[in-house]
């Protein structure tokens, strides 16, 4: 058999190569021809290979046809076409070449595992979404079962929401409130000036004591009662509606009706602790007034008032309840030096001893890092964050609308509006499976949450000093390092967590300063029994101080020195160098760290007592 | 005359084909229609069994294909490579050997044209 037009019968992308037959102009009936291209379409084979087939099939009926059969004839003696069409594809890949046919059986591998793996995935996204995540307890009534009770008259609050309208000081924007922030922007001292314009003047901020005298014995009443009873967990009511704006008192009850709210932990309304705040400045005022009048232990009244409130106000122990309560007792203990250095006449014996028993009165427990109410908020984000399995354990799975409350934390803006568009949904619900996968589960969130919470917790008594020159803890040490994994795998953890960084240094400083007072009250004592300063601490035991105290930065016994007319206690403080100490800015607290700038140490000691007659190094800039 | 399927056909159907092609090259009608007419429509195999078994003794290598566009209707001609000759050989040994064990047994005594 020859010809002039003869070429290789390839067709297939094996030996023969890629080259695909042309296709000839049928002259087959039209029935013909679709018999052949339903053949043709169940290769499902590449187009040279269904070229070469369909040329062969042509050839084939139109030799057929060309013997004399019919067209049925023809197509019923060839035989099924899905049958046909099944063996030539086999038959086709046959054809072809080793690494051709490797690469077909990785493709449908490929094809196949994507295949599976998108299933799975598809799979995965509608079992999250069947499992959304169910809170299963109430963060508010959490708090609630671990607050104090108490009879209605031995519940402070009751009487604060009467006493702080009276005082002005209220988030109300009204005559008595303006007043009391002129006082609160006075000097604060005898025979100074206010620190800005709008200032009360000294003898303004007497009189104003004077005026309301009846409502500070009111406070400190109050102060000593046991129970705080702020309504954390029924609401503010109308009964406080003195002291806050109305749009505050229907958010809390908003927040205690609607339990289908996320994160209600995170939105208990403390707008008492501003108004407590500046009483802690108001007592401070009156007690700087009764020594100023030789009535040392009205003063002593006042810093016990203030001392008091701040215990009331770690009821429950919410992390800033805790900074506000210790900022309070910084306004007691700093203002108890400043009047021991300056009106020291002030004090009788039996007073100084009162006011180092005020110092002592705060409960260690009170006084070192505890996160009963940090913990229950976490917790709370987390079951709003995390299906629940049941056992502990649970997926990473937020609703759209809590992917935009961790976006609002980590833009710093918790509450603001963060509604997402329809688009930013869709693209939440694409990725939630990925997420689930990628994210610490439930189990080990909250696992290394808890490894988090004690290692921080095993520092609760340990000394400025100490926490200073401690390795850092190393439970977050991924986070801090900047572990971008780490910090994507635990969000939750990541957004949160730095908040309790320095809570032990906080409560540290505390419990120093505390110490001081107690130290400069024990000083002025020894000199009146004795009739001269003592030459050590250890000459106050135990008669004016139960042990010897120790400087909280170095770990050794504080600096003391005198020469009959001048006389120092003093820390290293936080440069931990001795500068013999020195009264410079800073000197004034135990953590003197600049205000402005990369925060650092300023080069100075914490003075604890002097008393110069001066009181200039406390109104230092 | 009824036709030899299945298992059967599987195993003599590529050495039939091979058989023939070992005259001179044949395409695909051609084929079919020799099949039956020089075995007596035994080996009459369906036409979409032919095809596949083509492409799968070319992918073998014991044939090799070209196509004839010189005639009224373009052919696509098959011949046998030295491979297929090869086979061949090495297959008419067995169909021997199985005919004569069949014989022997009684079960049959020529089966014509398949094998020399």
């Amino acid at each position: 058999m020859s010809g002039a037009k003869i070429h290789d019968g390839g067709g297939n992308p094996g030996a023969s190569g890629h080259r695909g037959r042309s296709p000839h102009p049928s002259t087959l009936p039209p029935e013909v021809d679709g018999f052949i291209e339903q053949v043709i379409r169940g290769t499902r084979l590449r187009k040279a290979e269904r070229d070469d087939v369909r040329a062969e099939l042509t050839s084939h009926f139109a030799e057929a046809l060309a013997s004399g059969a019919s067209a049925a004839a023809a197509m019923a003696s060839y035989g099924d076409p899905k049958d046909s069409a099944r063996a030539l594809r086999a038959a086709a890949i046959a054809k072809r070449s080793a690494i051709d046919r490797a690469f077909g059986r990785a493709l449908v591998a490929t094809g196949w595992t994507v295949g599976v793996v998108v299933g799975a995935y598809v799979l995965f996204a509608l079992y999250l979404a069947a499992n959304a995540p169910r809170p299963s307890f109430d963060p508010i009534e959490r708090v609630a079962e671990r607050l104090p009770v108490a009879p209605p008259d031995q519940v402070a609050w009751a009487s604060y929401r009467k006493i702080l309208p009276a005082l002005g000081l209220t988030g109300h924007q009204d005559g008595a409130n303006a007043t009391a922030d002129r006082i609160d922007a006075g000097p604060g001292w005898p025979g100074r000036k206010p620190t800005d314009e709008a200032g009360a003047t000294w003898d303004e901020q007497v009189a104003w004591c004077d005026t309301h005298s009846a409502d500070l014995a009111r406070l400190r009443a109050a102060s000593a009662l046991p129970v705080l009873g702020f309504p954390y967990a029924t609401g503010l009511t109308e009964l406080d509606a003195a002291l806050f704006e109305q749009g505050v008192i229907e958010q809390s009850q908003a927040l205690i009706r609607d339990k289908d709210r996320p994160w209600r932990a995170f939105g208990i309304m403390l707008p008492h602790l501003a108004s407590v705040r500046q009483c802690a400045r108001v007592l401070a005022l009156d007690a700087t007034v009764a020594a100023s009048r030789g009535q040392g232990a009205a003063a002593v009244d006042d810093l016990a008032a203030i001392v008091a409130m701040s215990m009331q106000v770690q009821q429950p122990r919410f992390l800033i309840c805790d900074l506000v309560a210790v900022a309070m007792r910084a306004v007691a203990a700093q203002r108890a030096v400043m009047l021991l250095e300056a009106m020291p006449d002030a004090f009788t014996d039996a007073d100084l001893a009162r006011l180092q028993a005020v110092m002592r009165s705060v409960p260690a427990e009170l006084a070192m890092l505890e996160l009963w109410g940090e913990r229950i908020g976490f917790e709370d984000a987390v079951q709003w964050v995390y299906s629940d399995d049941g056992d502990g354990d649970g997926f990473f799975n937020p609703t759209t609308e809590n992917v935009s409350m961790l976006s609002s934390i980590d833009a710093g803006s918790l509450g603001s509006d963060n509604t997402m568009s329809s688009m930013q949904s869709v693209m939440v619900s694409l990725v939630r499976p990925g997420a689930a996968i990628w994210m610490a589960g439930r189990k080990d969130m909250m696992d290394f949450y808890d490894r988090w919470c004690e290692e921080l917790t095993a520092r609760r008594d340990w000394t400025l000093g100490t926490l200073a020159t401690a390795a850092p803890t190393q439970t977050d040490a991924p986070l801090r390092a900047g572990d971008a994994v780490f910090k994507s795998r635990y969000l939750l953890a990541a957004l949160l967590l730095p908040a309790i960084d320095k809570a032990n240094t906080v409560l540290a400083a505390d419990r120093a300063q505390r110490e001081a007072v107690d130290v400069a009250a024990a000083c002025v004592r020894f000199r009146r029994a004795k009739g001269a300063w003592p030459t050590s601490v250890a000459a106050l035991v135990p008669a004016y101080l139960p042990s010897t105290p120790v400087d909280p930065w170095s770990g050794k016994a504080p600096g003391i020195k005198g020469d009959g007319a001048t006389f120092l206690v003093w820390s290293v403080g936080e440069d931990m160098v001795d500068q013999g100490g020195d009264l410079s800015a800073g000197s004034q607290s135990p953590r003197a760290r600049q205000t402005s700038g990369p925060e650092r140490a300023m080069a100075c000691d914490w003075v604890w007592f002097a008393p110069t007659g001066s009181v200039d190094r406390w109104f230092q800039e | 005359m009824t036709t030899i399927e299945g298992e059967f056909l599987r195993g003599a159907g590529p050495v039939a084909v091979l058989k023939l092609l070992e005259r001179g090259e044949m395409y695909g009608y051609e084929l079919v229609e020799a099949l039956e007419r020089r075995t007596d429509g035994i080996l009459a195999m369906g036409q979409s069994t032919l095809y596949p078994m083509l492409y799968n003794l070319e992918a073998k290598g014991f044939i090799a294909a070209r196509w004839d566009e010189s005639g009224a209707r373009p052919r696509k001609y098959y011949r046998l490579t030295a491979d297929g000759r090869r086979k061949l050989a090495a297959d008419a040994k067995s169909w021997h050997r199985l005919t004569v064990a069949m014989e022997a047994l009684g079960l049959t005594s020529s089966i014509p044209g398949v094998v020399a």
